[in-house]
């Protein structure tokens, strides 16, 4: 297999609030797939995508991107690296900038590498083309944000992410604010991009449907860690931590049928608070399986196979029965 | 007998940007113990709906133009305001998506529980005190002594859904409406409260009218589903039917168009063209007739009324012809 693209090695971010946001993470992401994040709020993976961005600072490990340790990099360099990762963020409303018309807000990441004039020809040439990419008419470029739809905005958002032909597009829940009618449109588009160019995406997602239907891998986060890695076939249909189980059991699927008859895990109590985490296994005080050395050892990701599934469980389950 | 029936109501926003008309032609009736979810994207106008089941839309700019909402053998649009205080929160009671905004932050959750008893119910101040923490523990919130003396800012996101719950609850209304309850929570507390919900309605037997955009969260609850588009019902059907036999097309692409994690992924999807209509300039004829793959030229024209097609399965589509 070819050399990992991103490279996370035991990533933590504690913030001053004492706050362990991402505990201890590693993971590959290959060139040319797609590496899920999944979990639920305050788990850690927006943080996690900002850490590769360095947006913000990690607290310690180290980040490999492209053959380079990021985190050691000065400014300058930094800014270099950048130009071959880039991000869609969830929000099309606020990430885009009200005031300025959709030319420049494509235009502006070539701008500001140097590759092109603001407003020059060539500027509105590769403009013209990103956006024909995404699927916006032509004589988009001379409108402003708010005349287009929350589709068309994320349209847009992509067009930017993809200007300077990055190797690493960082997706943070881009569909999630969009109509259910429009999500499939934006994922076919996603696919599209990334089968045309070679993208690499590191994708969050609260959204176990969407997930399914565009990542390669995916990891599970719970609390600051990843608690099961695989491939999404294999996650979805044999997963072996109890919290993927729950999740999985907890989305709701689009059939009545499936709906009365499929067997629901119900978690007891509240998620805990990121600020005061339980001991042992972070999961330990919902976990319908959970035992007494659950909240005494903290279980690392350990293999299930030799398909590279992981699950970080001190007794992994297999069949969704012995949670309900 | 249908706890809530509404005919044909039509409702106007007369904004200065023009007047757009986000309920036009709504029916819908349900039924003790019964689930009605109303299903849409943004601007389907399934929360307008909702809101003025109890006129919670401000006049100006709203003006309910048209139509009856039938609730206990009286038509809510005729009553005055002050009739109307009497009847929200204690025979119709409403939950809404974001537990943190509509709770009030200085005032603990037994008081805010309290206040709608000693409204309606008459009760003391140590009465409906008292009162408050038998209506946590309903709910499920442990330890209710002691929490009914919070604040909101105490309660998880999920406990603070449980405690809107629990105030709209307090009067036993028979009828619930729920607009996108769960939205705001996580995947496994969104299970929890669809899970309460449910147990509670078979308990005190209310009717519930379910306000999503959530197909998921439809197939797991309703009993009934209206499907809304460009503020107009497009389809009516008991939930088997309508996830089974769709009729509109609208319905039939929606579905078909949902990312859904119990399927393999890898085919790419079957996406809906375009985007929702705005409701300032809505397209004539059928609102969907632009997104449309079936349409003929007439549906640019003509609005399709919805019409039985099968028992009690109701669609607003020319090409399903007259029944």
């Amino acid at each position: 297999m070819a050399e990992p693209l991103l490279s996370l090695r035991h990533v933590r971010k504690e913030f001053s609030s004492k706050v362990v946001a991402v505990d201890d993470v590693s993971f590959d992401v290959h060139p040319g797939e797609t590496l899920g994040l999944v979990g639920e709020s305050g788990c850690g993976k927006t943080t996690l995508t900002r850490l590769v961005l360095r947006l913000v600072e990690a607290s310690a490990g180290e980040i490999w991107f492209d053959g380079r340790e990021l985190l050691g990099l000065r400014q300058k360099e930094l800014l270099a690296v950048r130009e071959d990762m880039q991000v869609v963020l969830q929000d099309p409303y606020a990430s885009l900038n009200p005031r300025m018309r959709v030319g420049e807000i494509v235009a502006e990441p070539l701008v500001t590498h140097g590759r092109v004039r603001r407003r020059s020809a060539a500027a509105r040439e590769r403009v013209a083309e990103l956006l024909d990419a995404v699927g916006l008419e032509a004589g988009s470029e001379d409108r402003f944000p708010h005349e287009f739809s929350g589709g068309q905005r994320q349209r847009i958002g992509i067009a930017r992410a993809l200007a300077l032909e990055p190797k690493l597009v960082i997706c943070d829940e881009p569909v999630s604010a969009l109509d259910v009618s429009i999500q499939a449109q934006i994922v076919n588009l996603m696919k599209r991009l990334q089968a045309e160019r070679g993208l690499t995406y590191l994708f969050v997602s609260h959204d176990l449907s969407i997930m399914r239907q565009i990542a390669t891998r995916v990891a599970v986060m719970n609390l600051g860690r990843i608690v099961e890695l695989a491939g999404t076939e294999t996650l979805f249909t044999a997963p072996r931590h109890p919290y993927t189980h729950s999740l999985l059991s907890a989305a709701p699927v689009a059939d009545p049928k499936v709906e009365r008859t499929r067997r629901r895990i119900v978690l007891k109590g509240d998620p805990p608070s990121p600020a005061d985490p339980p001991s042992g296994c972070s999961f330990h005080t919902r976990c319908p399986a959970a035992r007494a050395e659950c909240a005494a050892t903290r279980p690392q990701l350990a293999p299930q196979d030799d398909s590279g599934h992981t699950a970080a469980c001190l007794f992994p389950v297999s069949d969704v029965a012995a949670l309900t | 007998m249908s706890l809530l029936e509404i005919n044909d109501l039509h409702v106007e926003f007369r904004l200065d940007a023009g007047t757009v008309e986000p309920v036009n032609g709504v029916s819908l009736s349900v039924e003790a113990g019964q689930t009605l979810a109303v299903v849409g994207e943004s601007g389907s106008g399934k929360t307008a709906t909702a809101l003025s089941i109890l006129r919670l839309h401000p006049t100006p700019p709203c003006h309910y133009t048209g139509g009856e909402i039938l609730a206990g053998g009286r038509d809510l649009l005729k009553l005055p305001e002050r009739e109307m205080r009497r009847i929200r929160g204690n025979e119709i009671a409403m939950v809404f998506q974001d537990p943190m905004t509509s709770l009030n932050p200085l005032k603990t959750v037994g008081a805010q529980i309290a206040e709608s008893l000693r409204l309606h119910q008459g009760m003391s101040r140590s009465e409906a005190r008292a009162q408050a923490v038998p209506a946590l523990r309903e709910v499920g919130i442990p330890n209710p002594e002691q929490r009914a003396g919070e604040y909101p800012h105490q309660f998880s996101g999920g406990m603070r859904q449980r405690v809107m719950i629990a105030i709209a609850l307090a009067c036993r209304p028979k009828i619930l409406i729920a607009d996108e309850p769960t939205t705001a929570l996580d995947v496994t507390v969104q299970a929890q409260i669809m899970e309460l919900l449910a147990a509670l309605q078979e308990r005190f037997g209310m009717a519930i009218v379910l306000i999503t955009h959530d197909l998921g969260v439809v197939a797991r609850s309703a009993d009934q589903v209206l499907v809304m588009y460009g503020g107009r019902p497009v389809e009516l059907a008991a939930v088997d039917d309508l996830f089974d036999a769709p009729r509109m097309p609208y319905t039939k692409a929606l579905l078909r168009s949902m990312p859904r994690s119990d399927v393999p992924g890898g085919a790419p999807l079957d996406p809906i063209p375009g985007s929702p209509p705005n409701l300032f300039a809505p397209p004539g004829g059928c609102a969907f007739h632009p997104r449309c793959s079936l349409a003929v030229p007439e549906c640019a024209t003509e609005v399709p009324p919805l019409l039985e097609r099968a028992p009690g399965h109701s669609a607003a589509c020319l090409l399903e012809g007259s029944p």
